[in-house]
């Protein structure tokens, strides 16, 4: 088949396409769909609908963190629990999924730093953690951005970030020979490709 | 078509909307089916897309181009649907009845079915931006700088891509 043949073997696909009724009683939704989200509520994290009460408990659960750090900071495996674990509950209680995207990416890129510095350890598994959440936080981004919380643009840099310092993970991990790893990057590298090439 | 939503009333908002979905929803499901080969996710898919457009209006946003914008909401919509159901190579099964021209007698709309499922399962082959240049220009008759403006690249750029996901469909034919 030529060019100009598939050319028309394409166009011949406009025949095909949604019936009128149909695209009625889609509107009807959209339209349904439009009241729904002007009757909806701002929505409010789990976490703070009984505001008072969790604040305390929030705030509490941080100060015994905190303690815990300092007493464990010169013990590297409770130390490093302790740094994953006030992570993990920052990105929780961060307002928004922006804003838990970029806490987990700035906490895999300290990381990754801590780790070129003391390389034999890549492969160890926390490093790999630290990659896997931030993958996990940016992949629940809304690519378009939301309304009053993030834009296209903010993700697009973030994304842009992530894959950077993916590029150098693998650099890394192929000097380590962490071959699982490095597999893991790769399916990471192709996921942060593909969001953005949607831009 | 230029519209400047900010400061517009609602009812105004609601009748620019139904405006653009009179154009564009038929074009707009048939390409978001055309990705995602599940004509119930397509149509959830359109859905949400004239929601996120209606949101845009009513916080006032400048559209210059509703099309393109549309369609744009439309490839993050996609990408959103492809990570929710974890299936990124959906292959086309079948095209609905609902959706094959009426007014053929039952030969050509075999003939039409058979034709359409066989270029569209090699078009399935094709990287997601190639498919989507192909699809908004041959298929829904978007202008070049449309195209640019939906995929981010230049108007040169766009149509290389054209060009060369023509050539890489010829391998797949």
């Amino acid at each position: 088949m030529n060019e100009e043949e598939i050319i028309e073997q394409i166009k011949k696909l406009k025949k095909l396409g949604p019936k009128q009724p149909e695209l009625s009683l889609l509107k009807k939704e959209v339209f349904a769909r439009i009241e729904a989200a002007k009757k909806e509520k701002p929505q409010q994290s789990p976490y703070f609908i009984y505001w008072p009460f969790s604040h305390l408990i929030l705030s509490g659960a941080i100060a015994a963190l905190l303690l815990f750090a300092l007493s464990a900071a010169f013990y590297e495996p409770l130390n490093t629990q302790v740094r994953y674990s006030v992570n993990q509950i920052r990105i929780m209680a961060a307002g928004n999924q922006y804003r838990k995207a970029e806490l987990a990416l700035n906490f895999a890129e300290g990381e990754f730093e801590r780790f070129s510095k003391n390389p034999s350890r890549v492969g160890s598994g926390e490093l790999e953690k630290a990659t896997a959440i931030t993958n996990e936080e940016l992949g629940k981004l809304n690519l378009t951005g939301e309304a009053g919380k993030y834009t296209t643009e903010e993700c697009k840099k973030l994304y842009l970030k992530f894959d950077t310092m993916l590029h150098e993970l693998a650099d890394l991990a192929k000097k380590e020979n962490a071959q699982a790893f490095l597999r893991q990057i790769e399916e990471y590298e192709k996921i942060a490709d593909q969001k953005l090439n949607m831009y | 078509m230029h519209i400047t939503a900010s400061g517009m009333e609602e009812t105004d908002n609601k009748i620019a909307l139904e405006k653009a979905y009179e154009l564009y929803s038929g074009t707009i499901l048939r390409f978001i089916f055309f990705k995602v080969s599940d004509y119930a996710a397509a149509e959830d898919i359109t859905a949400q897309a004239f929601v996120k457009l209606w949101q845009k209006m009513s916080r006032g946003e400048e559209i210059r181009n509703e099309r393109a914008l549309l369609y744009t909401i439309a490839r993050g919509l996609v990408v959103d649907h492809y990570r929710k159901s974890q299936n990124k190579n959906m292959s086309l099964d079948q095209i609905p009845e609902s959706m094959l021209p009426s007014g053929e007698n039952l030969q050509e709309i075999a003939e039409t079915k058979y034709q359409s499922e066989h270029i569209l399962q090699a078009m399935s082959k094709l990287r997601d931006e190639d498919r989507d240049a192909l699809n908004m220009y041959y298929i829904d008759e978007l202008s070049i700088p449309e195209i640019s403006a939906i995929l981010n690249k230049s108007e040169n750029a766009t149509r290389v891509v054209i060009h060369r996901a023509l050539k890489k469909l010829r391998e797949y034919v």
